[in-house]
């Protein structure tokens, strides 16, 4: 017996997001979810087509359910990650909003521009919309093959 | 004391009266503005009310069988049945593959659809929640 051909260790974060004014999320919540699926689907890798997609949902629930009971343990180098990210993002929302009060013309800034933006960031990032409706989630990954090559093997393990 | 099985049965019941009821509300339905029709809207969001006061693993057999109910009407029907479900509160759970993106590109990410949150006229993403999780195997022998 032998403990060969175990699958290598994988890290995820998990950032939950909400609108600032409860009121206002519970309205757009949905169209929010139901933009980033069109944006979404638009970017999955044409090689792979809605297969990946389908790959994914598969084992969603297994995911989902391996994920909520492998929380990594606490050590320094998790939380100095987890502060980086808090950091980074309350940095840059600042710093937009003050290039906004700068440039009230990029409140108009059209809605299109923010969905192609979002697209070329994507061209690299592979986003997938998974979840069940009222706990949708979106996984990020650069290497989608890879990604869920070792999901596949981890959930089976 | 309440018997857990006479309540299941006493729902399922229910359910199926009430499905009976939407489904022939729904062969009335042809045109979009129609679906604003209160009665039906009531019954709508009674069953979705009812759904969420079940335990999760007992969800799913009953939205299955609304889904088939939508199946066969319109399909402006079943869009306008899952945009318009109830309205949840709930944050949205992103996963970032930790492999391959760094923190930077994980707060863009996130800049990126808090302006696109923004753009549907909200007031922004805030953070509720960050989780590391480890995705690692248990160490389960093989034959060798």
């Amino acid at each position: 017996m032998d403990e060969a051909h175990l699958p290598e260790k994988k890290q995820l974060m998990r950032v939950d997001v909400r609108g600032k004014t409860t009121e206002l999320w519970q309205s757009l919540r949905p169209k929010l979810i139901q933009t980033m699926t069109i944006v979404l689907d638009t970017v999955i890798d044409d090689e792979h087509g809605t297969t990946v997609r389908d790959e994914v949902k598969q084992f969603t629930t297994a995911l989902l359910d391996y994920a909520k009971a492998n929380l990594a343990r606490p050590g320094l180098e998790n939380e100095r990650i987890e502060a980086e990210v808090r950091r980074l993002y309350g940095q840059m929302e600042i710093d937009r909003a003050e290039a906004r009060k700068k440039h009230a013309e990029a409140d108009t800034l059209e809605f299109n521009n923010k969905v192609r933006r979002l697209r070329l960031v994507l061209g690299t990032v592979k986003a997938l919309m998974v979840g069940e409706e009222g706990e949708e989630a979106v996984i990020f990954t650069k290497q989608i093959t890879a990604f869920l090559e070792t999901l596949e093997k981890l959930t089976s393990s | 004391m309440s018997d857990p099985e006479a309540d299941k049965q006493w729902f399922k019941q229910w359910f199926q009266q009430r499905l009976e009821r939407l489904q022939q509300d729904l062969r009335r339905i042809r045109r979009e503005e129609e679906l604003h029709n209160p009665v039906l809207r009531e019954n709508i969001a009674s069953l979705w009310g009812k759904l969420e006061d079940l335990p999760k693993a007992e969800r799913q057999e009953f939205i299955d069988a609304i889904m088939k109910v939508f199946e066969g009407a319109e399909s402006v029907l079943t869009y306008k049945f899952i945009t318009q479900g109830p309205e949840s509160e709930a944050p949205i759970s992103l996963y970032f593959d930790l492999d391959s993106l760094t923190p930077t590109d994980i707060a863009d990410l996130m800049v990126l659809l808090s302006e696109l949150y923004e753009g549907l006229g909200g007031d922004g993403l805030i953070i509720d929640d960050v989780t590391l999780l480890d995705f690692q195997p248990a160490s389960v022998p093989v034959e060798g």
